[in-house]
C-alpha cells in the first residue's frame, strides 16, 4: 500500500501539497458503459419475457442461457473494475520539492517517475471543449529543461489552479535552491 | 449403420466444464485486480471501501450464478433434436 506520509526518498522538510487523480468523469464513463451493457439484454429479456420463460424451462437451453448470462454479467463486473483500477491507480503527487507521476497502464504496466521542481521550466494548462470548460477539468503539462521530459496530468480537476500552484512551488523551490547554493559556497569559503 | 446428428446426446455437465474454465480466468483476474489495488493503492478509507465493494460484489454475483444453476439436473443427456427440433418439429429454438 502506498502511504502519502511515507514517500520514497522523502526529504525531512518535504510536505505533500496536492494529491491528484483524473476527474470523476473518467469513472462515470466506465459506470455508464457497464450500466448500458447490462441494461440492453435486460430490457430485451423483459420485453420478450414470455418467450424467455419458455427458453429457461427447456432442459438444455435453460442452463445454457444461465451460464452465458452469468459469464456475461461477471465479465462486465470484472472489466469495469479493471478499468476502474486503471483509473484509480493513475495518480499525481505534488510536494514542496517534486512532482511524482504514477501511471498504471493495464494490469501489468506501471510507470512511476518524479520531477524535481527546480528543473521545471514551463507549466501549461489545457481545457478544451464545452464539457471540460463547464466542469472545469483538463490537462496540465509540466516541462523540464530536457525536452524529452514532460509530465502530463490527464483530465484533472481545476487545471488552471493546479498550474498556478505548481508555478508558485517552482518559484519557491528555485529560491530555496539558490539559497542552498549560496550557503554551500559560503561554507566552502569558510573551510578554505 | 447410419449416423444421425439429431440423435446425438450430449451430457449437460459439459456446460459446467466450460463455465469452470471461464471461472478460473475470472478468479485469476479478480486476484490480479485485488493485488494491484492493495499493493499500489493509496492508503485510506476509500481504498478499503473500493476493495470491499469489489470483493463483496464478486462474491454476491458468483453466489447468485451458482444459485441459478443449482436446480438443473446436470447428469442428464440432452439430444441435439430437443434443441434444434426433429423431422416432425422444425422449430429452431423453443420459445422463439
Amino acid at each position: 500500500m502506498f502511504h502519502l506520509d511515507r514517500l520514497p526518498n522523502k526529504r525531512p522538510d518535504e510536505r505533500v501539497i496536492m494529491f491528484l487523480r483524473r476527474q470523476w468523469f473518467a469513472w462515470a464513463f466506465i459506470l455508464a458503459a457497464a450500466a448500458f451493457l447490462l441494461a440492453v439484454p435486460t430490457l430485451i429479456g423483459a420485453y420478450y419475457w414470455d418467450r424467455v420463460t419458455v427458453l429457461l424451462s427447456h432442459p438444455a437451453l435453460g442452463p445454457l442461457v444461465i451460464v452465458i448470462a452469468s459469464a456475461y454479467v461477471l465479465s462486465i463486473w470484472l472489466f469495469s473494475f479493471l478499468e476502474f483500477t486503471d483509473f484509480y491507480l493513475d495518480t499525481w503527487i505534488i510536494t514542496t520539492h517534486r512532482v511524482i507521476n504514477i501511471e498504471q497502464k493495464g494490469l501489468f504496466n506501471r510507470i512511476a517517475s518524479e520531477l524535481h521542481l527546480s528543473a521545471v521550466q514551463d507549466v501549461t494548462s489545457d481545457v478544451r471543449g464545452i464539457v471540460n470548460t463547464f466542469f472545469d477539468f483538463g490537462d496540465v503539462f509540466v516541462q523540464t529543461a530536457a525536452e524529452k521530459e514532460r509530465f502530463v496530468f490527464k483530465g484533472i480537476d481545476h487545471p488552471e489552479r493546479v498550474k498556478e500552484l505548481i508555478v508558485k512551488l517552482v518559484e519557491e523551490e528555485k529560491k530555496r535552491h539558490a539559497q542552498r547554493v549560496v550557503a554551500g559556497v559560503m561554507e566552502g569559503t569558510k573551510i578554505i | 449403420m447410419s449416423f444421425e446428428f439429431l440423435s446425438l446426446s450430449i451430457p449437460l455437465w459439459w456446460l459446467l466444464v466450460f463455465y469452470g474454465i471461464y471461472l478460473v480466468f475470472f478468479f485469476l483476474y479478480t486476484g490480479f485486480n485485488l493485488y494491484h489495488l492493495l499493493r499500489f493503492g493509496t492508503y485510506g478509507i476509500g481504498l478499503y471501501a473500493i476493495t470491499a465493494l469489489f470483493l463483496g460484489g464478486t462474491i454476491m454475483l458468483v453466489a447468485l450464478s451458482f444459485t441459478l444453476l443449482s436446480p438443473f439436473d446436470w447428469m442428464t443427456g440432452v439430444s441435439v433434436s430437443s434443441i434444434f427440433g426433429d423431422s416432425k418439429n422444425t422449430q429452431f429454438l423453443p420459445g422463439f
